[in-house]
């Protein structure tokens, strides 16, 4: 059986942000919508570099899409999730949830 | 548009080129582009270091590994063929260059091995690829006496060449290896063509440990001629990564799948 692909923190929350984008993701928009749901802006080094590292493991796939002349004609790079970074996904909230079950963290006691 | 913005935008570009893939390195500048109109100038250059910084680290450390790994495995493997090889070979051993010529192969793919690993990651198949190959190449160098390990390794090299040239998604990758470890070994005798030529224009004939004392600079064009050749093979797999990304971005459109 294949080993899954094991993903950190930033990895996850920038796989959400392409899901939530679904065609629309490239670097852009994948900031912005980080910086809307989380309320902090990833540092653009931090956001490059994870692609590429999550494009290198198969978690991601890119293509290049249409230039704009406010991009200085240079094409967009859009990403998509892989069947692999769905499967490694899952996984990854699914042992969230499971640590959630039983605490009441969004109004409780540990609020 | 402006022509300085042009020029300015070419060399962020060019500072992100040196870090990553030309398509890449245009696809960020044009990502920084859009968010200058809201953010100014200054977070344009400031993310373009800061990006510049955390991608660049790879590249020099993969650099000083291979040429550590380069060196180290051209006088292993030399010391293998001649000092393993001599003691466990019979007489009228017919095998001798086409040891040599493993090894001859082998300590480029070995180098190259570690710089794809540490630059492009070991997730990528054409560095799995070149892993593989450096791995029976030294296998076959230093165990090739034991039987049951050169079967092996014939089997595996006869499983991996049938697997490129049956498998689409095999045989790029397979080509880029292939070519890599052409071109290496042509640089590395280019390389070794520059050290004798200028050993002959030093003192023509054959040289002793006097002769090497006397002309100390004799060391300094082996070190360089050894950073040209891991020069020209990292450059060279840069190049082939480049054209295999290339390739698979253009398969990977939503159109094309």
């Amino acid at each position: 059986m294949k080993k899954p692909v094991s993903l950190g923190e930033f990895e996850q929350v920038v796989l959400l942000a392409i899901l939530r984008l679904d065609t629309e993701a490239y670097g852009v928009t994948i900031r912005s919508e980080i910086a809307r749901c989380t309320g902090r802006e990833p540092a653009p080094g931090a956001l490059y570099t994870t692609l590429d590292r999550m494009e290198e493991k198969g978690v991601v796939r890119s293509w290049l899409g249409e230039a704009t002349p406010q991009r200085g004609g240079r094409a967009k790079r859009y990403f998509a999730l892989t069947k692999v970074g769905r499967g490694a996904l899952v996984g990854a909230q699914r042992a969230y949830r499971s640590l959630l079950d039983g605490l009441d963290l969004f109004g409780g006691s540990h609020a | 548009m402006h022509k300085g913005s042009m020029c300015r935008d070419s060399i962020a570009e060019w500072i992100l080129r040196q870090v990553t893939s030309r398509q890449r390195a245009c696809a960020i500048v044009g990502d920084l582009l859009e968010g200058e109109h809201q953010k100014g100038r200054l977070w344009f250059w400031l993310s373009v270091g800061r990006i510049a910084i955390s991608l660049f680290w790879r590249r020099p450390v993969a650099f000083i590994s291979a040429l550590y790994v380069g060196s180290w495995t051209l006088f292993a493997f030399d010391m293998a063929t001649h000092g393993i090889h001599t003691r466990h070979r019979p007489p009228d051993y017919p095998w001798g260059t086409i040891f040599e010529f493993i090894g001859y192969f082998t300590s480029g793919l070995c180098a190259i091995a570690l710089y794809a690993a540490i630059r492009y990651g070991i997730w990528q198949r054409s560095t799995q690829m070149v892993l593989i190959w450096a791995g029976l190449g030294a296998a076959v160098i230093y165990l090739w006496w034991q039987p049951v390990v050169l079967s092996l390794c014939l089997i595996a090299s006869l499983f991996l060449v049938i697997l490129s040239l049956s498998r689409d998604k095999f045989r790029r990758e397979a080509l880029v290896v292939l070519v890599a470890a052409i071109a290496t070994s042509g640089i590395r005798s280019l390389a070794g063509f520059l050290i004798v030529l200028y050993q002959h224009s030093l003192l023509p004939g054959p040289w002793g440990d006097q002769e090497m004392r006397e002309h100390p600079s004799l060391n300094w064009v082996a070190i360089c001629a050894m950073l040209l050749w891991l020069w020209g093979a990292t450059k060279i797999w840069s190049s082939l990564q480049n054209w295999l990304e290339r390739s698979k971005t253009l398969e990977s459109r939503p159109g094309m799948l």
